[in-house]
């Protein structure tokens, strides 16, 4: 039984999604909820994860009208060969900041909690290389990789997420509701960088056999997502209180240092989570690095994405190395991301679906494939 | 008879469409194109006799000594022919095909006989093992099975040791092995290709597997890799391994090898396709995941309990042999925070005094053991074990208190190295050994994001890898519950109900009994009252 | 292929180079561990640059003398300069082993440090920014200078780090002892505007002892608590598990030990502008100590004492409340977190001026409810 190289389950697809948006921006969540909001911080997540739900609707309902096709190739269809083109060309860059700034973060963190004197060349330089690796693999390296580091991640987080129940008081979150709701919609845009990824599912699905199937899967992973992403804010809130959580740069890598584990001997448990983040970060960036080699590759008109993907690391790491410090990158970071994001995660999508319901381009089950 | 070869000129055309030189019709001018094709053979016996009343045909027995069965060749050939024959006035005294027929068809008590008509093919024959039997004024020849060499008896294989289960093992004769599983799977479904690989070995190799559970695409790509291969000889399965497997360069085996007839028919209830090699007693069964290689067959005859706690201590032994040094390093020298207080300072006064860096100690070490373990394979088995343990107790004890390394890098190190003998599969084992040295000098450099990097690296490289088209990392990756019965844990065995799914058609192998049995107990207690 | 090949070969090299240097890897025995720090603001005498402003003081084992050996099992050297990176870097100057902080279990500070606002708010960035230390690590207060604490020779202890710590752990059992981390100091000093209560700790000559506290305010050290009324603070603001409670009833000395105190506070009422909360404290425990020849396995009895324990907390706590309303004029009893979390629209209204608030318009009340559940072994 010689499996065919392209398709993913939807399984996988969960996976990745999940993966793929949970990366570093998972450490500095709880500060940044808590900058505008206090003790509501969390409310944010909740509202922004219902919005992200139904993007994810629209992005299915996009793709299900040309299955086994990404955007990539249906942009083309739908608004037309230059017009597609220069889309794709743009996520492609949008992408690539993304990847350059996700691993400048994380190398960051690494360079505050793990090594300290290794130069930030070096981290980046070889989590980049061993993305590379990965990502050479095809899609099917891709999605088995996340799927198969999703346990291996999550579980051992988890445990060491409950054993803090000790130093957290809840009564630290409240009050409660008592932030005006336009102050809260107006954090909304600072916080649309935690669910970004959900954007990717506009190339992964079309390469599952059946894009109908994507519904279950997608919108799964966003609720586990959110969930997720308030237990964080509420665990670092309860543990900080609001006040001293907006202080600290990286809240939830502090919660876990303040974690001990009754009777197992591991004391300072910060090394070791810290390691096991680098598996998100991995993931992430493997899952992105494919999408952007894809549509080069298809810009191109190339049957093959590996070899694209080692001049991007070039690029990548160049790109990674500009901002001069931490506060420059987050700097960037809020100037590019808010409007990038919705771009691509709202927008674009809203407008291709419209576009091709209005060229009449339903279902045409003749057509593709 | 006469002396005359009657050459036709059909005959002349016959052997230079087939390429093969027909046996001419005078016997004597077949003996000396054998005796000059076999110059030099000293072993290949020629006998010559004449049968019948008179005494006045000729035959010619050829077989090679030592390869065929004597006491055979003697009741089934010369027995029939040269005595009984004489009882039995012949019907016919015409030569030709007459004569042929009346000795191939009625008078040679054999049971294999086969028809041949050219020098090669009976060479061949010879150097199987066979006998051939040439009459005078016939081109054709018999070929007599008569295959009888010295060989090992049927014992329990010695790398594959089982608490529980059956205690015969593969031997170096095909037909043998071919046997041994046969006994295990008594359905007309299940099939015996067998082809001869080999320009000068011809060795016969056999492809088994149970028609209609094993996929058609997997036994194509079988055939289309055995196919491919242009070697001079197969001397044992492993050539035959290296020349089909999918990946050469990765650490981890593709296919599985085992000595065991058991755990071949039960691979084959899978789904999977074996391949038995002549002159070995290792099969090989593809395709093979990583799940499969942390299987002993004694899994599956022992309760699930005993099974699948064996089962997750395998794992979490082979995790630490890859792991344990690297970790340790990455711990020691990079973050000691992570261990408590006391911890620390009685392993930096463990370390006082030693002069390497925990790197270096820890490559010492470990190659220390390697060689011990090497020299210990060679040697005869009383001293290898010997030299084992008191190589590592010696050096070990001897290496601390010369201030070399410190105890803590010896526990270390023989943790790791008992970890990884209970990894069932030999070649698995020495891959991991190689990957731990490769993440020691990953954490060496960069402490435990070093070693979360290399086991990256190792898990994409896995999860690429394929085997005959199946993933390597099947049964976790491409989440189908039915396939996670038996991996880390094994469910009890009412409810292991259906076949791997990406193996096999054919999928329910089992139907659930459980309310079967307890009924009946019920019932038993509504007796009693 | 050429070229793709070349390529991966030009890759698989450069990783290579990548594993070149081992930046960060230090050998455990080239470290150095420092299990307890003190802070001292910098005498004149010391100072040999008038920048510097700080005396730190550090205790490092002596490893291989711990298991066994004639010799001292630790070791205390200080330094003086003017900041925290600054007296670390130093250290390397007189060292050969690198010294390490993630096991650094206390820190000591002087009361002259506590008692200069300046110094104390530039010490406390330096500490929490520094990555190396971890914020887990215990803060005392030590009347007169803090280096006094490592010359300590403990009696049963071979080192005093983990001896101290220990003590601090007592506080399960004890409601004398307040347990107060370096993360937690932080958190309260900047939840309360500068507000702290630090347990106090004095050094002796072969053990230390550690009761009564320091009361910070703005970040400057305005006054203590004896060690009675630390176990109050530690009833009004929540932090006791076990403790015991000493009364006399009827001439008798009787003890009551509790093993759970909960506190909760209740907003009353509002009149007149002034604000009435009522702190409710529950606890239960036994009785230890009465007097032979009395039973008091008797339920009136039991009542009557539970009474009389009930008494002595109101007593005691409204004292305390006092003398934080009037004393120290800070609310550190935990009165305004109630107040902003659970009656929100009404500390708006006082959040400006909350100090003058809670000093002239905050009246407390305290009930008090003990139950006793046994008596021990006798009647």
């Amino acid at each position: 039984m010689i499996r065919n190289n392209d398709t993913i389950s939807p399984y996988q697809l969960a996976m990745i999604t999940i993966m793929t948006i949970i990366s570093v921006e998972v450490f500095s969540l709880a500060a940044e909820a808590a900058d505008e909001l206090g003790t509501d911080g969390w409310l944010v997540i909740v509202i922004l994860g219902i919005i992200n739900i139904f993007a994810a609707l629209v992005i299915i309902r996009l793709n299900s009208i040309f299955p086994g096709k990404t955007i990539a190739e249906y942009s083309q269809i739908i608004i037309g060969k230059i017009p597609g083109k220069v889309l794709t060309g743009l996520f492609a860059v949008y992408l690539i900041i993304v990847i350059a700034y996700v691993t400048r973060v994380f190398t960051e963190v690494v360079k505050m909690f793990l090594l300290f004197r290794t130069p930030t060349e070096v981290i980046m330089l070889s989590l980049i290389l061993v993305c590379t690796y990965a990502v050479r693999g095809g899609i099917e390296c891709v999605a088995r990789v996340n799927e198969l580091i999703f346990p291996i991640l999550f579980i051992p987080f988890f445990i060491v997420l409950v054993f803090g129940f000790p130093i957290m008081d809840f009564s630290n979150l409240r009050p409660i509701l008592q932030t005006p709701p336009d102050k809260i919609l107006a954090s909304i845009p600072r916080m649309i960088f935690s669910f970004g990824g959900i954007e990717l599912a506009l190339y992964y699905i079309g390469f599952m056999k059946e894009p109908g199937k994507a519904y279950k899967p997608l919108i799964i992973s966003v609720i586990f997502i959110l969930l997720f992403f308030v237990m964080i804010t509420v665990f670092c809130l309860a543990a900080f209180g609001a006040k001293a959580v907006t202080r600290i740069i990286w809240p939830l890598a502090a919660y876990i240092r303040t974690v001990s584990l009754p009777g197992v001997f591991l004391e300072r448990l910060d090394g070791v989570i810290l390691s096991l983040w680098v598996l998100t970060v991995f993931t992430t960036i493997v899952s992105v690095l494919f999408i952007v080699s894809y549509s080069i590759s298809k810009a191109a008109g190339t049957k093959e994405q590996k070899q694209f993907v080692l001049p991007l690391v070039i690029v990548i790491y160049y790109l990674a190395l500009q901002p001069e410090s931490l506060a420059e990158l987050y700097e960037w970071g809020s100037l590019i991301f808010p409007y990038a994001v919705a771009a691509f995660m709202y927008v674009v999508p809203a407008a291709l679906l419209l576009t091709a319901k209005l060229r009449k381009m339903e279902v045409k089950r003749n057509e593709s494939n | 008879m006469g002396f005359f070869s009657k050459k036709k000129s059909g005959n002349v055309k016959k052997e230079k469409e087939m390429g093969k030189l027909l046996n001419s019709r005078n016997l004597d001018e077949n003996t000396k194109r054998l005796k000059e094709r076999l110059k030099d053979c000293d072993d290949i016996v020629y006998k010559e006799f004449r049968v019948g009343e008179e005494q006045d045909l000729k035959f010619l027995l050829v077989y090679a000594d030592g390869m065929s069965s004597r006491d055979m060749l003697n009741d089934a050939v010369l027995n029939a022919l040269m005595v009984h024959a004489r009882e039995v006035p012949p019907e016919a005294k015409e030569p030709g095909e007459e004569l042929y027929r009346l000795v191939r068809y009625g008078g040679l008590p054999a049971s294999e006989l086969a028809d041949k008509d050219n020098l090669e093919d009976a060479i061949l024959a010879i150097l199987i093992g066979d006998a051939v039997l040439f009459i005078d004024t016939t081109e054709k020849c018999i070929v007599i099975g008569a295959k009888g060499w010295p060989m090992r008896g049927v014992s329990e294989p010695n790398t594959e040791a089982l608490i529980r289960g059956p205690r015969d093992g593969f031997t170096e004769t095909f037909r043998t092995n071919t046997a041994l599983v046969r006994r295990r799977i008594r359905d007309s479904r299940l099939k015996l290709k067998q082809l001869r690989v080999g320009k000068r070995s011809f060795t016969d190799i056999g492809i088994m597997y149970i028609e209609d559970i094993a996929s058609p695409e997997l036994l194509e790509e079988v055939f289309r890799r055995i196919d491919t291969i242009d070697i001079d000889a197969i001397i044992e399965s492993g050539y035959i391994e290296q020349l089909i497997e999918d990946n050469y360069m990765s650490p981890f085996p593709q296919i599985s090898v085992t000595e065991r007839p058991d755990e071949v028919a039960a691979s084959l209830y899978e789904g999977r396709v074996a391949i038995l090699v002549d002159n070995s007693p290792f099969a090989l069964i593809v395709p093979t995941t990583l799940n499969s290689l942390f299987q002993s067959p004694e899994d599956y005859y022992d309760r699930w309990y005993v099974a699948s706690i064996l089962r997750f201590i395998r794992y979490m032994a082979s995790i630490l042999s890859l792991v344990l040094p690297a970790s340790y390093i990455a711990v020691t020298s990079f973050h000691p925070g992570i261990l408590p207080a006391k911890l620390v300072i009685s392993m930096a006064a463990a370390r006082q005094g030693i002069p390497f860096p925990v790197l270096i100690e820890a490559f010492i070490m470990e190659v220390t053991f390697e060689l011990l373990r090497e020299a210990g394979l060679r040697l005869p088995v009383p001293i290898g074990s010997a030299i084992g343990i008191v190589g590592g107790i010696v050096i070990g004890s001897a290496a601390v208190e010369a201030g070399i390394v410190s105890p803590i890098m010896v526990i270390i190190v023989a943790i790791t190295a008992i970890s990884s003998f209970s990894i069932p599969n030999y070649s698995l084992a020495v891959g991991f050994r190689m990957l731990r040295f490769l993440l020691m000098i990953f954490a060496g450099t960069m402490g435990l994001y070093g070693i979360m990097l290399g086991v990256l690296l190792i898990l994409s490289h896995l999860v690429k890898l394929k085997s005959f088209g199946i993933p390597y990392m099947s049964p976790y990756v491409s989440f189908v519950g039915s396939d996670f019965k038996d991996t880390i844990i094994r469910v009890p065995a009412f409810l292991m109900a259906k076949r791997p799914v990406l193996l096999a058609r054919d999928k329910i192998r089992l139907k659930n009994n459980r309310n079967l049995i307890n009924r009946l107990e019920q019932e038993g207690s509504d007796d009693k009252k | 292929m050429r070229a793709i090949k070349s390529l991966k070969a030009a890759a698989v090299l450069l990783c290579v180079l990548l594993l070149a240097g081992c930046w960060d890897k230090i050998e455990i025995e080239d470290r150095l561990f420092v299990l307890s720090i003190g802070v001292d603001s910098a005498e004149a005498a010391e100072q040999q640059v008038s920048e510097d402003k700080y005396t730190l003081s550090f205790v490092s084992p002596v490893v291989d003398q711990i298991k066994e050996g004639p010799g001292p099992a630790f070791h205390t050297y200080k330094t003086v300069d003017n900041s925290i990176i600054m007296s670390v870097s130093q250290l390397l100057e007189r060292f050969s082993k690198k010294q390490f902080f993630g096991h650094t279990r206390n820190i000591f500070f002087g009361e002259d440090i506590l008692k200069d606002e300046k110094l104390l708010k530039e010490i406390l960035d330096g500490i929490s920014r520094f990555h190396e230390f971890h914020n887990s690590m215990y803060a005392y207060f030590v009347p007169g200078r803090a280096e006094e604490v490592f010359k300590v020779k403990p009696m049963y202890d071979k080192l005093l780090a983990p001896y101290i710590a220990g003590i601090i752990e007592n506080s399960d059992y004890t409601s004398k002892i307040i347990k107060l981390t370096l993360s937690e100091m932080i958190i309260m000093l900047e939840n309360q505007e500068g507000g702290l209560v630090i347990p106090k700790l004095d050094p002796g000559k072969e053990e230390v002892k550690i009761n009564g506290a320091g009361v910070l305010k703005n970040y400057k050290l305005i006054g203590y608590l004896g060690d009675q009324e630390t176990s109050v603070y530690n009833w009004l603001t929540n932090k006791v598990r076990g403790g015991d409670i000493a009364i006399e009833h009827n001439n008798i000395s009787t003890v009551f030990r509790h093993f759970t105190f909960d506190r909760k506070i209740e907003l009353s009422k509002v009149e007149n502008g002034n604000i009435y909360l009522n702190y409710k404290m529950e606890t239960e425990g036994s009785i230890e100590e009465y007097m032979i020849g009395k039973e008091i396995m008797d339920n009136a009895l039991l009542k009557e004492i539970s009474r009389e324990v009930e008494k002595r907390i109101e007593d005691e706590s409204e004292k305390l409340i006092k003398k934080f309303q009037q004393e120290f004029k800070t609310d550190l009893i935990g009165a305004r977190d109630y107040l902003s979390k659970y009656q929100p629209k009404l500390y708006k209204t006082i959040e400006k001026d909350y100090e003058k608030f809670f000093t002239d318009s905050m009246v407390i009340e305290v009930t008090a409810n003990v139950n006793i559940r046994r008596v021990g072994l006798i009647k």
